[in-house]
């Protein structure tokens, strides 16, 4: 083994504000004889190569509520989940040459080496639980991790295997972006009561040295013991000192990736490649007996956080300026927040359901799998649920347009006795206010403010008012100018759209942006249809891949509940002339956003087109500007293909951000 | 039954030891010939009843507006020598409408756990301290953050020392794809296996065309170190209103079409079999040599016989119909006989029991038909096969509407031909909810005898021996 001098160590010790004598080699406590570790320099033998053993499984990392840097509370489980972490117990104080320092020097190396290794950058997480809180409090500990960000590691930049000592004198400067680094966060409790537990669960013995020969009081016993956990929460590995050495981890890192099927061919994109825009679990061909599957699992759907707010600051190509209430600017926390609450199943009354499972992230923020909505214990709710995307523009809220703005609508889900079954507003903010992860955030985002009536549905229309996409195919050809930007046939589609269709009519395009709604409502007459129709004898059912059964309407009626009435707008103004009214919605990611009309009762957009046709239902209240049309198929045809040009470019950026979202759930830990 | 008698002999100084409480598997087969009583679709692992049951535990769904409203284990005094045969003994109520559904004991016999797919939240009680007055011990309320995002415990399996769950949904999508989910016997977590999909088989044969990710059952033959698994539907369907689900035609593509394999000893997927149309319960041949399994299709009225295809590998194939598929009779819970020469197959539609003589296990043959009420779902069979206890709700929202809600217990004797009405427990007129699974207990398996106090209640229960 080829290990460091010393004067090198101290040197690239300096950067951990460290005090003096915590390398001092020749203090009272400092033992002189003691070997650096084999993580300072390069391993005896060669780490075993990645994916050529297994790591089982030693336990399961339990989770602990501990607070950052920014005095924030925050869960281990939250932070583990879905990533690989490395977790260490120290103590800035320490100054025992084959305890804390030795494992800031691996991670300090495994944070250079990743930066050469994509794969590695973005799978792993570096966390160091101080269990001193009495002198690691955040404020101290913010300035060591600040100093991680700052510091150019001085170290080597190739691994140990090439002999090159740690040099202080090379000071070429690494200004990558943070996601190409690895994450490095320390953590801290408020207090040994906090701690102790914590120890407990991960088997961690610390005891206060009390050493008269010393003057301080600051030194603890304790084994040095670093945890790799796995994105499903267990322990894969524990090293010691002979075993932390950043080769053996990052093989390890790998050997893991590759158990859970990560790739590392270009693992820049990666997070993105794997997006699938759509239902993982894909039931596209359904209909016939041919049918073959092509599911995703649901342990793989990771994504990446990513800076929504600059979708509000630059609007993509073909949408006009994100207007934003004066009473609720804009800014991040709260955008988090808003994020944090969209996930939250314990937003509902039995901790069930949250926004995100009607309006599913990669199901173009709509549900594919049900016509209409279903909410607490199962309640039916009549129509389908929309999209969130460009919610911000909307002048009217709801199929119905019964509500004025996203910060008046978001109380509505959470109340009402069909969906969230909140029974009060009372209720909503108490459990906010009394749960241990939101700790904070509520204050931090509202200058001082607590979870109340305004504030909530506030963050969570922050989060809604971000998700503005468009930057489609037609807007790079129409607003970009760009010739080959939309197909031939979404061209001649687009042709159609603005003219023999009149289309435009209702789903608006101006001069200089789109948003595809006129923001009024219409009766198309499928609103007429449902309540007005009688009753067929059979319905076709279908019960396997390609096949159907016709089921007698009074079986069907035996095992039903009676629907509720639904009249659209009129609900809203009572007036007759409003009956089955509803809203226009934009077309932007409208092949995304499936099944179609209030109702969701139609499954592609073939089928609109063809509605609209036809001129839709005739009926009393039918808007005059729906008239049959004349189309040839073919001119279908380019239709469907310039709507399915409306497709924001940002679309997997965002579906990424909320896969890397926790989902909220009850715990008890 | 056959008996295996050299088996019997060289075990017979812990039998000895072990008495009255049998075991299943093998053991079981060997026991002498005294009546066995027991629901014939539970674990292998699991300590069996010799004599009559005292009580059927009914996990039993609260009713919004009906008694107390939430959901409750239901204890029915069934020793036809109790004075309170066919009444209800005890009820303990749990909060909330969970969405009941199944439940099932630790191999030891002494807690029983109980699950709520809309919740996720697991009751233990323990019935072993007092059989005739199961004790909520422990909720685990937090199955759904602590296993990674599993939603809908529906199944409990006795293992050696462990609980595995099969499960429904999960939290991002609220869909079938899902996952088993282990548990010790004190209730810790142990781990998640999730289904095979197509993007990560962990090592599983896509033997169709199907790899979906659903869940539904468990069955295990320890004597092949096989685990098999089938599949249903995730949590938008299984809470969904039953006819607005039939008339949503995307709803109605959301079923599972696959059973799996696994390494019961791994724990790791072997092969995933398509069986289309949502096979739900999987009741195993007991008999060592018999080397299969059955199970039904909702949807599609199907028998569907799982078995060894002789290269190493299982194989799934069609062996009958239920009633007429056309109808839609929707099949739900069967029950096997201990000694496989019948199946009981329920149909929630027209609310018939149908007893299938599976002596030939590629012909099934019909052999009775009883109509058991306006719904039915759930059947239970002693080791017998001379009582057979029936239960009517499936799901809150499946349930049959209106005056067809029949909610009740009812006990039949089967004489090998004809069925006789023993007790209803009416368990709408009790105030007590949806009558869903129910599993036996008796003092005997403890070494305990009916408590003889005061108490007029506890005065009805008798000695069982």
């Amino acid at each position: 083994m080829k290990h460091l001098n010393k004067t090198s160590l101290i040197i690239s010790f300096s950067f951990l504000l460290l005090s003096t004598n915590v390398l001092s080699f020749d203090g009272a406590a400092g033992p002189q004889t003691i070997l650096p570790a084999p993580g300072y320099g390069e391993l005896d033998f060669e780490a075993p190569s990645a994916g050529s053993y297994k790591l089982p499984v030693l336990g399961y990392a339990k989770n602990a509520k501990v607070i950052d840097t920014n005095n924030e509370t925050v869960s281990y489980h939250e932070m583990f989940r879905g990533r690989y972490t490395l977790l260490n117990f120290m103590y800035t104080r320490c100054d025992d040459l084959n305890g804390c320092p030795l494992t800031h020097v691996v991670f300090s190396r495994i944070k250079e080496l990743a930066k050469q290794d994509p794969t590695v950058a973005q799978n792993l997480q570096m966390l160091s639980m101080s269990f001193d809180p009495t002198y690691d409090t955040p404020e101290h500990l913010k300035k060591l991790e600040s100093g991680l960000h700052d510091q150019h590691m001085d170290m080597d930049h190739s691994s140990g295997h090439e002999g090159h000592d740690m040099q202080h004198g090379d000071h070429q400067m690494h200004h990558e972006p943070e996601t190409d680094t690895v994450d490095w966060k320390y953590l801290t409790t408020h207090s040994e009561e906090e701690l102790f537990p914590i120890l407990d669960d991960y088997g961690q013995s610390v005891i206060p040295k009390s050493d008269d020969a010393s003057d301080d009081d600051g030194n603890f016993s304790h084994i040095l013991r670093v945890f790799l956990i796995d994105p499903d929460l267990k322990i894969r590995n524990i090293y010691s000192v002979s075993f932390l050495h950043p080769d053996i981890i990052i093989n390890d890192l790998k050997t893991l990736m590759m158990e859970y099927g990560v790739d590392e061919s270009n693992a820049e994109n990666q997070h993105l490649q794997n997006i699938r825009i759509g239902a993982g679990d894909s039931k596209a061909g359904y209909e016939s007996k041919n049918y073959i599957t092509n599911s995703l699992s649901i342990q793989n759907r990771q994504g990446k956080e990513t800076d929504l707010l600059k979708f509000v600051e630059n609007p993509p190509l073909g949408l006009p300026e994100v207007p934003v209430p004066a009473d609720n600017p804009l800014t991040e926390a709260k955008i988090k927040l808003g994020k944090k609450l969209f996930f939250d199943r314990r937003l509902s009354l039995n901790n069930t359901i949250s926004c995100a499972i009607c309006h599913v992230p990669e199901q173009g923020f709509t549900n594919h799998e049900i016509l209409t909505a279903v909410g607490f214990e199962g309640r039916s709710v009549k129509r389908n649920a929309p999209t969130i995307y460009n919610t911000a523009y909307f002048k009217k809220l709801f199929h119905d347009g019964r509500e004025t703005s996203l910060e008046h609508q978001a109380w509505q889900p959470m109340l009402a006795r069909n969906e969230m079954a909140n029974p009060s507003f009372g209720v909503v903010i108490e459990k906010l206010r009394n749960l241990e992860d939101y700790v904070g955030l509520f204050e931090a985002a509202f200058d001082g403010q607590q979870a109340s009536f305004e504030t909530i549905p506030k963050a969570i229309a922050s989060y809604e008012r971000t998700l503005n996409s468009a930057n489609s195919p037609f807007d790079r050809w129409y607003y970009g100018k760009e010739k080959d930007a939309m197909p031939p046939s979404a061209i001649r589609g687009f042709d159609l759209f603005a003219g023999k269709a009149q289309c435009i009519a209702c789903h608006s395009v101006t001069e200089k942006h789109a948003l595809f709604t006129d923001n009024s409502l219409h009766n198309t007459g499928i609103g007429w249809e449902r309540a007005m129709k009688k009753d067929p004898e059979t319905q076709r059912v279908q019960v396997a891949p390609g096949r159907y059964l016709d089921v007698k309407n009074d079986i069907i009626k035996s095992v039903g509940s009676k629907k509720e009435g639904d009249l659209g707008h009129y609900e809203v103004t009572q007036d007759p002339a409003d009956r089955w009214k509803y809203r226009t919605p934009s077309l932007r990611n409208v092949a995304l956003t499936a099944p179609y009309m209030h109702d969701g009762s139609m499954p592609n957009l073939e089928s609109v087109v063809e509605f609209y046709n036809n001129g839709g239902i005739e009926n009393e209240t039918q808007s005059p500007l729906i008239n049959p049309l004349n189309l040839t198929k073919n001119e279908m045809d380019d239709l469907v293909e310039f709507l399915k040009a409306l497709n924001g470019d940002n679309v997997t950026e965002i579906i990424s951000d909320s896969f890397a979202t926790p989902i909220g759930d009850h715990s008890n830990n | 039954m056959k008996l295996f008698k050299n088996f019997k002999d060289k075990l017979k100084p812990t039998l000895t030891l072990l008495a009255p409480i049998a075991f299943g598997a093998g053991m079981l087969m060997s026991m002498p010939a005294t009546v066995q009583a027991d629901e014939t679709c539970m674990s292998p692992y699991m300590a069996k009843i010799s004599g009559q049951e005292d009580f059927v535990y009914v996990w039993t769904l609260g009713v919004e507006g009906l008694g107390d409203g939430q959901d409750k284990l239901v204890t029915v005094s069934v020793n036809p020598e109790a004075k309170d045969y066919g009444k209800v003994r005890h009820v303990t109520s749990v909060g909330g409408r969970n969405e009941a559904h199944h439940s099932g004991f630790t191999d030891d016999r002494k807690y029983l756990w109980a699950g709520g797919l809309d919740t996720s939240k697991i009751f233990i009680f323990d019935v072993h301290s007092d059989p005739a007055k199961p004790k909520l011990t422990k909720v685990i309320d937090d199955f759904v953050s602590t296993t990674g995002g599993v939603v809908g415990p529906h199944t409990p399996y006795a293992l050696p020392g462990r609980m595995i769950w099969t499960a429904l949904s999960n939290n991002q999508d609220h869909g079938g794809r899902t996952a088993l989910v282990e548990y010790t016997n004190e209730g810790e977590y142990v781990d998640t296996y999730w289904i095979p999909t197509d993007d990560n088989l962990q090592g599983a044969e896509k033997t169709g065309q199907y790899a979906d990710g659903y869940g539904y059952d468990i069955q295990v033959l320890p004597r092949r170190n096989m685990m098999l698994t089938s599949s249903f539907t995730g949590w938008s369907n299984y809470m969904m209103d039953f006819g607005q689900m039939l008339q949503d035609e995307e709803a109605m593509k959301r079923f599972g079409n696959t059973m799996v394999v696994w390494d019961l000893h791994t724990r790791q997927p072997k092969q995933v079999l398509d069986v289309p149309g949502a096979p739900l319960e999987i009741r195993c041949a007991w008999d060592p040599e018999h080397n299969y399994c059955f199970t039904t299709t909702a949807l599609t009225s199907e028998i569907w016989l799982i078995e060894e295809d002789g290269k190493g590998g299982w194989k799934a194939s069609m062996v009958g119909t239920v009633g007429d598929p056309a109808d839609m009779p929707l099949p739900v819970d069967f029950s096997i006989s201990s000694d496989d020469t019948m199946i009981w197959v329920n149909t929630m539609t027209d609310g018939k029991t149908r007893g299938y003589d599976i002596t030939d296990p590629y012909n099934p043959k019909l052999v009775h038909e009883e109509y058991i009420g306006r719904q039915v779902n759930m059947v239970s069979s002693s080791w017998d096969n001379k009582r057979l206890y029936y239960t009517t709700s499936l799901l809150a929202n499946w349930d049959k509407k209106g005056e067809d809600n029949e909610q009740f217990l009812r006990l039949y004797h089967w004489d090998g031909e004809n069925m006789e009405e023993q007790f209803t427990l009416d368990f709408t007129k009790e105030k007590l909810g949806r009558a869903h699974q129910m599993r036996f207990g008796a003092y005997s398996l403890y070494g305990k005898q009916a408590k003889t106090e005061n108490n007029a209640a506890e005065n009805l229960a008798v000695n069982n021996k």
